[in-house]
């Protein structure tokens, strides 16, 4: 029966449809392979969290002679918040009392300097810690550094002809806070948490600062003169060019890793959309042949069920033979992504980017998955033609 | 197998008024029984092979076989009915012109029981086209296609074998011939007959004429 269906074919279509479906598949393997891949890595080098970013108003000579104001009113930050390209946005809450920071351990020697300190809410927070809480009465206040920070840090004890430290060492150290009000004064323990890349300031938790502020501070001085923003995946022009429109302004460092992570994660989109059509055209290319085939032999399933034939055995029959040549095609694609996954990764390392070279799991479910569903639309579309061609 | 016909008549001749034996009738063909459905050119022979074999429906009234309706029959139950109970000789043979003539026995769902590939050629033999064995059948005559059409039915395992003007392009000595083997077959599947032709003069024995 199979010398009956498919050895009067003609060959061309065939071969056309074998192509399409590898080069369908290829590109599917290596397009899911490789976005899981980039995307684990943007993941553990933050390059696919989410733009956070910390606005303030343009300093100007008007602010500097108070003509204008560099405060942010709470319409100002309601407008903000109502924003569709806006996921989060909240006020950076500065301390009004001062603080000292000082070092205080034997593994080096004292440093002293004076700081103020920030909060910002725990879910813009670039760093991920258990220990990110403080009420009155606690011992130990959490610390978050910026990261520059350290680096000056390290230069400051390289120039002093001493060790330079570890983000561990870092986070072993012991650490005093004098605060202090126009009367008072107080000391407490510190301990660095973590570091940020984000923010540049010296973060606390907002609790600490309310309770510094309450105690230590001056309520006259207590302003809003920096908001932090989160904005929506692949929506950072729009914050962008309200940033403009509005006269506020960011880090110019941190505005251009926005600019890039938004790029990446529109461009990492893009991909997965292709890779998703990818899979219906591989398919449909070949599923348009068995069709063609069923077609092009129906005079044959006819006179083959009226002589007695089940139609189950003439599915059985289309059924092996694509369910086969799928494989094959399939098997075929596997292998060159293979070699190609090599020289891509090759590729990626002399850029500087060095992914994980295990196969990803993606590429194991869509195997499944596309031979899942490749097996079933032959089925249907031989078992459809089956019950057309019955009794015709 | 048992055949009971209740006012059939095919939807083009609904609104006319037609003298024959089977249309609108309630009549009925006996397991075994031989019958040569005879008429003329557009009386609906081929329609009337074609509704036993459930191949078409574009009629009224209700054929039964062995008592159960033609229309309430499932797929399993027509394939089996087609594999073993029904063997058939088309009007246009329904061969595989691609394939070779011993190709088109080998696709057969069965042979008839203690029938095997060789049998077929024998068969081919005694009608003088033993030398086709390999010959696509794309390349054969007409008369000579007819044969092989005659042989791929006998070779199936039936309780009636249905032919549609099997002999029309057979000359005298051939139909004889084919005649013989049908005979034979009939014998011993001890199977019915139900044959059309434009001549009503067919020299089976037993042969019941219906005119249509």
């Amino acid at each position: 029966m199979k010398h009956l269906f498919f050895k009067y074919q003609n060959k061309r279509q065939l071969v056309l449809a074998t192509v399409g479906t590898f080069l369908g598949l290829l590109f599917l393997f290596t397009s899911l392979h490789f976005l899981h891949k980039v995307y684990a890595y943007g993941d553990k080098t933050e390059m696919l969290s989410k733009n956070t970013i910390v606005v303030q108003k343009k300093v100007s000579n008007a602010s500097i002679i108070g003509l204008s104001n560099s405060e942010f009113s709470e319409n100002e930050i309601k407008d903000l918040r109502k924003k569709s390209f806006v996921e989060k946005c909240d006020v950076i809450r500065s301390s009004t009392f001062d603080v000292l920071f000082q070092i205080d351990d034997p593994l080096i020697p004292s440093f002293n300097s004076d700081i103020f300190v920030q909060s910002v809410k725990t879910e813009f927070l670039d760093v991920k810690t258990d220990s990110w809480s403080w009420k009155k009465g606690d011992e130990v206040v959490p610390i978050i550094m910026p990261r520059d920070f350290l680096m000056m840090l390290n230069n400051f004890l390289s120039i002093s002809n001493i060790p330079q430290l570890s983000d561990d060492l870092v986070l072993d150290l012991k650490i005093n806070l004098k605060i202090k009000g126009q009367m008072r004064r107080e000391w407490v323990k510190a301990k660095i948490v973590g570091f940020t890349n984000e923010l540049s300031s010296i973060l606390v938790p907002e609790s600490f600062v309310l309770w510094g502020n309450a105690e230590y501070g001056k309520p006259d001085e207590e302003v809003i003169s920096q908001l932090v923003i989160k904005s929506k995946d692949g929506q950072f022009g729009h914050l962008e060019k309200y940033l403009d429109d509005n006269n506020l302004e960011s880090k110019k460092s941190q505005m251009v890793i926005a600019r890039l992570k938004s790029a990446l994660g529109v461009l990492l989109s893009l991909i997965s959309v292709v890779s998703l059509l990818t899979v219906f055209l591989a398919m449909l290319v070949l599923v348009q042949y068995l069709q063609l085939i069923l077609t092009h032999n129906e005079y044959e399933i006819r006179t083959l069920m009226r002589l007695g034939h089940s139609p189950n055995v003439l599915i059985r029959v289309f059924m092996k033979y694509f369910v086969k040549l799928f494989f094959i095609i399939l098997l075929l694609s596997i292998g060159l992504f293979g070699l190609l996954k090599y020289y891509l990764e090759q590729l990626f390392i002399s850029g500087g980017i060095s992914l994980n070279s295990t196969i990803s799991y993606y590429l194991y479910i869509a195997i499944i998955l596309v031979f899942g569903a490749f097996t079933f639309s032959i089925w249907k579309s031989s078992k459809n033609k089956m019950e057309d061609t019955f009794n015709s | 197998m048992h055949f009971k016909f209740q006012q059939l008549c095919p939807h083009v001749f609904q609104d006319q008024e037609i003298e024959s034996e089977v249309w609108n009738k309630n009549f009925e063909i006996s397991t075994n029984e031989r019958v040569l459905v005879h008429a003329i050119s557009g009386k609906g022979k081929t329609s009337f092979m074609y509704y036993l074999l459930g191949l078409r429906d574009d009629y009224t009234g209700e054929i039964y076989i062995n008592n159960k309706a033609l229309h309430s029959l499932s797929v399993e139950e027509w394939t089996e009915i087609r594999a073993n109970k029904i063997s058939c000789v088309f009007q246009d043979l329904q061969l595989f012109d691609k394939l070779s003539v011993k190709e088109n026995f080998e696709i057969l769902p069965s042979f008839a029981s203690s029938y095997k590939l060789e049998d077929a050629k024998e068969m081919l033999d005694k009608l003088d086209i033993a030398e086709k064995w390999d010959s696509r059948v794309g390349t054969l005559s007409f008369g000579q296609k007819q044969r092989v059409a005659l042989i791929r039915s006998l070779m199936k395992p039936f309780d009636v074998l249905v032919c549609d003007e099997p002999f029309s392009h057979l000359d005298s000595q051939n139909t004889q011939k084919c005649i013989g083997l049908m005979e034979k077959r009939l014998e011993e599947e001890q199977a019915g007959l139900i044959l059309s032709a434009l001549d009503s003069k067919q020299e089976f024995s037993g042969l019941k004429t219906i005119h249509l």
